[in-house]
């Protein structure tokens, strides 16, 4: 049997290697080892091609946007609900040609073309595949698209740069879940005939990274089958997009503020993104939109993308931002199946899918799946945001593949479950993954063996309804698992939680400064209503409004002196000192001559409120807020007016902060509400209104839980103190160190336990130390390529020698001995036989 | 201007007693160690000295030009191990003794404990007359008695002026490591069962303790011990008092010496696995239901005026509840009193004073 060795990513890239033959390195009958190409090597490799290519300039140049102007759009609105009304439907109806990230997704070809030229979206099938390309190609106007974005960029052909993003993410080489090569050479070989020389094919680590080896990008160019030059001998580049970086230009606003993405994507003149066709376990299909997260440099994206962000906000941000022009779907041979890219299974599909538009052909190739395209969450909120062109013509014949199986509705369902709970995804993800090992070896022998076991099942997951129905069981108990996890964590752990990482959900052009300024004609009458109330014995005040929203005021004085206390607290975070805040963001908007913020748009994401709620299902409270700030000697004092809830957690969340001198300089925090927020279904059963007492005993309980939480933020506040709950998510890392991946963390428990033993046992140190380094073996030879090679004699474990076993059970129990003896001794104090 | 050298300087007797003597215009240097945390020394006008008390080659250039060694270079622990403790306590004392008689210093002050008085089972108030007795088996208390007894006797044959004081339950601000004392206060603010337990101790502000080292310096007898202490009370009077200050609830119950020792028991492992400190340990729970009561009468005589246990208590509340000490959550749930506020606005004051921002 043979066997492999993990090693680190610092050893792996000090060897260079290319695989000499595609064929070569996969039918190799000792193991292949990761020969990881240095970001050096990479680029003296690519100035290589450049040179025989006759071209060996690089280009610094800086990102190329869409002279779009971003246009208001501005509305009044009558009432200050009727406003809030009107400013949400706004943001979700703004008709689609007047959006600006729009305009920026469509690139330069839209230019070329104006936004009343019809898309044409073409669906060829055959059994030649470079023949329905070349067809494709040309029915769905892809030259003229080509020829005008040369046109438009006044550069020379030879400087005319093309790049194609083909899919790389195969675990298998059945040619089901990555773009065929084959047919990406066909399109550069097409490319050069028109003159187009400056071809570039580039794609980026995934998280497979993290537990596979070969996963380096040109090693698995190489495994796929690109051959660097094209059989009528065409050269081109494959580059690393994790290797030269740039800011990516995303806004404060963006869920993507401060990544940076690829300068070769940035400097190309025509982004051709040529995906593959797959079903997908979690959103039904993935396609083009969901090649784009590739442009991300971050190797371990699951983390990053998926769980630390809302991947769906992510590759909406990509869509409207990055440049795409053009969107091709290798459909000739397909991975269908419930699960998706997790298990390859091939179907022939003998299709090809074509057209400028990157939403419209994922829209129309899901179509072609038999699918509605929304399933996807990912295409859903992209298309929310970017709509599909008002006029489209589908070329082609749309009868649903044969034999195809899609993802059922309730493998869905279960696998969003399962994937709420990202730490367990990351440990589930290698496991349930088909991997032909003998090209992908793990990277740790622990993911290895359970691979084998589970990843079998998953394969027959669609032959099998018991499988079928196992799996869905399983997540959802691990969805439930993970909901009683966080429930706990919401109620009593909330440091335990991350921190919610999102986008700012409206847009500052969308307000002009009437929408602000209208704020505290809204909630003075109502402030004023409310200070009138008689407070509680805790100071609370609160009453009904007519329409069932709770009016509240808060007040609550602080021995400290005012200005002080407005030099350490910034009134316009208010919002973020508030209780269980748990995540969002500020964008200023205007300031006064002090350079003081004096409007903002906020976002901010707090724990269900009251917080047993999350045993009820409750969400995260999720608002959008127009913000206006008032600096005065003796009172600061900030108004909000929620105008979006993404989730639809509130109908109101409107309120002011005020911070008050008080005659003896010391200060007050006086804060007025007016919400309503929607309750879990179970709570919307029940109708408190059928209880009035009881519904007054919840809300007093919970408006004065939140409010004396709330003021003793502030004052933490003032104490200097961070108050906001959760944890951070960990940095993000360009490259594997420093990331930990479960088998690491594995590792790194038994280290803890090894040095625990080390303290109590000294003499017993090593032992440990041998059960956890036996298990890695050395290898036979490195060739020179950088080939670790291993025989396939086992390399069994030396048993652990009983009498150190023994010595250690023994030493555990003179120290529980010592244990009982003190504790015999205290029940003695307490029955009085002795005196302490 | 001679120096006064402190060792110990950014320990929480020590940074407190480098305050101290500011205030009075000495010029300070402060024994630390190169890996020491020097927060609780930010911002003071001080001159720092880097060496160990475990290594006498770095204490004689320490000591030079100095007229006075306070010497509170010590770990105040009832955890970890032991015979580090009683190493750094007796080598440590030998060496500043050796290396204060090498300067020509003819007076130390030795900061010792009032644990070396012994406590009793009844509520009896005891003094700097007193000794412990034979039963005692915390290592901290033994060592601190070994201590004193090394330093007495070798600081005798070498000609030194010797002065040990013996501070109670000191608590008080500038503790960055948290030591049992303050760490009285963290526990039950952290104990969602308010607990309670019987015995007590005395209580005193660790600024009264500084003065008190500067009191006996000047004034106090070569050779002799003087108690530091402040009022004895009772735990449960004691976590009432921090109830109140912190605004939350005042004990639920009283534990005995079992549930004392399961629940220490307990921190020690989760201590254990999280490589920290416990707040309490078993060591701490043998001593349940013991008095540690103490009167300071002697030191009186010289002037030495402590603040009351309630006032000290404050001043500790108010800068724990701004520290790294009691956790964001925590900080939450604390309804500080205006006593603690006004605790706070004082203290800050006399850091304006040094120039420091707490």
């Amino acid at each position: 049997m043979a066997t492999r060795r993990k090693k680190t990513a610092s050893q792996s890239s000090k060897k260079t290697k290319r695989a000499s033959t595609q064929t070569g390195a996969r039918k190799k009958k000792s193991t292949v080892k990761k020969a990881t190409t240095t970001k050096k090597a990479r680029s003296n490799k690519t100035a290589r091609k450049k040179k025989a290519a006759g071209n060996v300039t690089v280009k610094k140049t800086t990102r190329k946007k869409p002279a779009t102007t971003r246009k208001k759009t501005a509305t009044k609105k009558a009432s200050s609900r009727g406003k809030k009304s009107s400013a949400t439907s706004k943001a979700k109806s703004t008709p689609v040609a007047k959006r600006p990230a729009e305009k920026k997704a469509r690139g330069k070809t839209e230019q070329v073309l104006g936004k009343h030229s019809q898309s044409i979206v073409t669906v060829l099938s055959g059994n030649d595949k470079s023949a329905i390309l070349d067809e494709a190609l040309i029915r769905s106007r892809f030259w003229f698209l080509l020829d005008e974005a040369h046109i438009l960029s006044g550069k020379d052909l030879d400087a005319f740069k093309v790049l194609i993003k083909p899919d790389f993410n195969a675990t298998e080489l059945t040619g089901s879940l990555a773009t065929d090569p084959q047919l990406v050479e066909h399109l550069i070989d097409a490319l050069y005939e028109r003159g187009y020389t400056q071809v570039i094919v580039g794609e980026s680590a995934n998280s497979f990274d993290l537990c596979l080896e070969n996963r380096d990008v040109l090693m698995l160019a190489d495994l796929l089958g690109y051959q660097y030059v094209t059989s009528d001998g065409h050269d081109y580049e494959i580059i690393d997009l994790a290797d030269e970086l740039a800011d990516g230009g995303f806004g404060h606003d963006s869920v993507l503020h401060g990544s940076q993405v690829s300068q070769q994507w940035l400097e190309a003149d025509f982004v051709i993104v040529f995906a593959k066709n797959k079903t997908d376990d979690l959103n039904g299909y993935s396609l083009a939109l969901d090649n784009l997260l590739s442009a991300l440099p971050l190797v371990d994206k699951d983390y990053h993308y998926k769980y630390r962000l809302d991947v769906a906000e992510v590759l909406t941000e990509l869509a409207g931002s990055l440049q795409t022009d053009f969107s091709i779907i290798d459909a000739f041979i397909s991975n269908h199946g419930n699960l998706g890219a997790r298990v390859a299974r091939p179907n022939h599909t003998n299709t090809l899918i074509a057209g400028r538009e990157l939403l419209l052909t994922d829209h129309v190739a899901a179509l072609k799946m038999g699918l509605d395209p929304l399933v996807s969450r990912n295409h859903r909120i992209a298309t929310q945001r970017y709509g599909l062109p008002a006029h489209y013509e589908i070329d082609g014949i749309m009868s649903a593949y044969q034999g195809w199986i899609n993802v059922d509705s309730s493998m869905l369902e279960a696998t969003r479950y399962r994937k709420q709970w990202p730490g367990l995804n990351q440990i589930l993800t290698p496991w349930m993954q088909t991997v032909d090992s003998e090209v992908f070896p793990f990277k740790d022998p622990i993911n290895e063996q359970i691979n084998r076991i589970v990843s079998q099942f998953c394969a027959r997951l669609d032959d099998n309804p018991n499988v079928y129905w196992a799996l869905i069981a399983f997540s959802h108990a691990l969805g439930i698992v993970y909901r009683g996890i966080e429930a706990y964590q919401t109620m009593y752990a909330k440091d335990s939680l991350y921190y919610k990482e999102v986008a700012l959900n409206i847009r500052p052009e969308d307000f002009d400064s009437s929408d602000f300024e209208q704020i505290p004609a809204y909630l003075d009458p109502l402030e004023a209503k409310t200070e009138q109330l008689k407070a509680d014995a805790n100071g609370l005040k609160w009453t009904y409004h007519t329409d069932g929203s709770v009016l509240f005021e808060f007040s609550h004085d602080i021995p400290v002196d005012y200005d002080d206390f407005v030099s350490r607290v910034e009134i316009r975070k208010s919002i973020q000192y508030m209780n269980d805040y748990i995540g969002g963001l500020i964008v200023p908007v205007e300031t006064d001559s002090q350079g003081r913020v004096t409007k903002q748009l906020e976002r901010n994401l707090y724990l269900p409120q009251p917080n047993y709620l999350v045993f009820y299902q409750g969400q995260n409270i999720d608002v959008s807020k127009l913000e206006q700030v008032r600096y005065g000697q003796n009172e600061q004092k900030m108004f909000w007016q929620t105008v979006k809830s993404e989730n639809g957690s509130a109908g109101y969340d409107d309120g002011t902060v005020r911070f008050i001198r008080r005659p003896n300089n010391e200060t007050r925090i006086s804060i007025f509400g007016r919400q309503q927020f929607t309750l879990p279904l179970f709570w919307q059963i029940v109708n408190l209104d059928n209880f009035p007492a009881l519904k007054d005993i919840l809300f007093t309980h919970a408006y004065t839980t939140f409010f004396t939480t709330t003021m003793a933020n502030f004052e933490a506040v003032y104490e200097g103190r961070d108050v906001r709950i959760g944890k951070p998510w960990h940095e993000a890392h360009e490259n594997m160190e420093g990331i930990n991946t479960p088998s690491d963390k594995i590792t790194a428990l038994l280290t803890d336990v090894q040095e625990f033993i080390q303290r109590n046992m000294p003499e017993k140190g090593d032992f440990l130390t041998r059960l956890i380094t036996n298990n890695k073996p050395e290898p036979d030879y490195v060739d020179e390529d950088g080939f670790a090679h291993f025989n396939g004699a086992s390399q069994s474990k030396e048993p652990a020698e009983n009498d150190e076993v023994q010595q250690i059970i023994n030493t555990g129990k003179t120290l529980a001995s010592g244990f009982w003896k003190d504790l015999y001794q205290a029940v003695q104090k307490d029955s009085g036989v002795s005196r302490g | 201007m001679a120096s006064v050298l402190v060792t110990g300087a950014n320990g929480l007797v020590g940074a407190n007693l480098v305050r101290e003597l500011i205030k009075d215009g000495q010029h300070v240097r402060a024994l630390v160690r190169p890996s020491s945390d020097t927060r609780s020394l930010e911002g003071l006008d001080i001159e720092y000295a880097y060496g160990d008390v475990l290594q006498a080659d770095t204490l004689n250039e320490a000591c030079a030009g100095c007229e006075m060694v306070y010497h509170t270079a010590a770990v105040f622990t009832y955890w970890g191990d032991q015979a580090k403790l009683e190493h750094l306590a007796v080598e440590g004392t030998r060496n500043i003794i050796d290396a204060a008689h090498h300067a020509g210093i003819h007076r130390l002050v030795m900061t010792s404990s009032s644990v070396v008085f012994g406590s009793s089972s009844r509520p009896l108030v005891r003094n700097e007359q007193n000794q412990l007795d034979d039963q005692e088996s915390a290592q901290y208390i033994l060592t601190k008695d070994a201590q004193e007894r090394s330093a007495f006797d070798y600081a005798d044959r070498l000609g030194i002026e010797l002065v040990a004081v013996c501070p109670t339950v000191s608590v008080g601000p500038h503790g960055y490591r948290l030591g049992p004392s303050n760490g009285a206060i963290v526990s039950y603010i952290n104990d969602q069962a308010r607990t309670t337990f019987p015995g007590g101790c005395n209580i005193v502000s660790v600024r009264d303790v500084a003065r008190g080292h500067i009191i006996a310096g000047n004034q106090g007898a070569a050779g002799e011990r003087y108690c530091l202490g402040s009022e004895n009370l009772e735990w449960r009077e004691i976590h009432n008092i921090i109830a109140e200050l912190s605004g939350l609830p005042k004990p639920y119950w009283q534990a005995n010496h079992t549930v004392s020792y399961l629940a220490a028991s307990a921190y020690e492992l989760g201590a254990r696995l999280k490589r920290k400190e416990p707040l309490t340990t078993r060591t701490q729970a043998r001593m349940v239901g013991r008095y540690y009561w103490y009167e300071h009468n002697k030191i009186a005589a010289l002037g030495y005026q402590p603040r009351p246990a309630r006032t000290a208590l404050a001043e500790a509340i108010a800068w724990l509840s701004g520290s790294e000490h009691i956790s964001r959550q925590l900080r939450t749930s604390l309804r500080l009193s205006r006593e603690v506020w006004e605790a706070r606005r004082s203290m800050l004051a006399e850091e304006q004073m040094f120039g420091e921002v707490i």
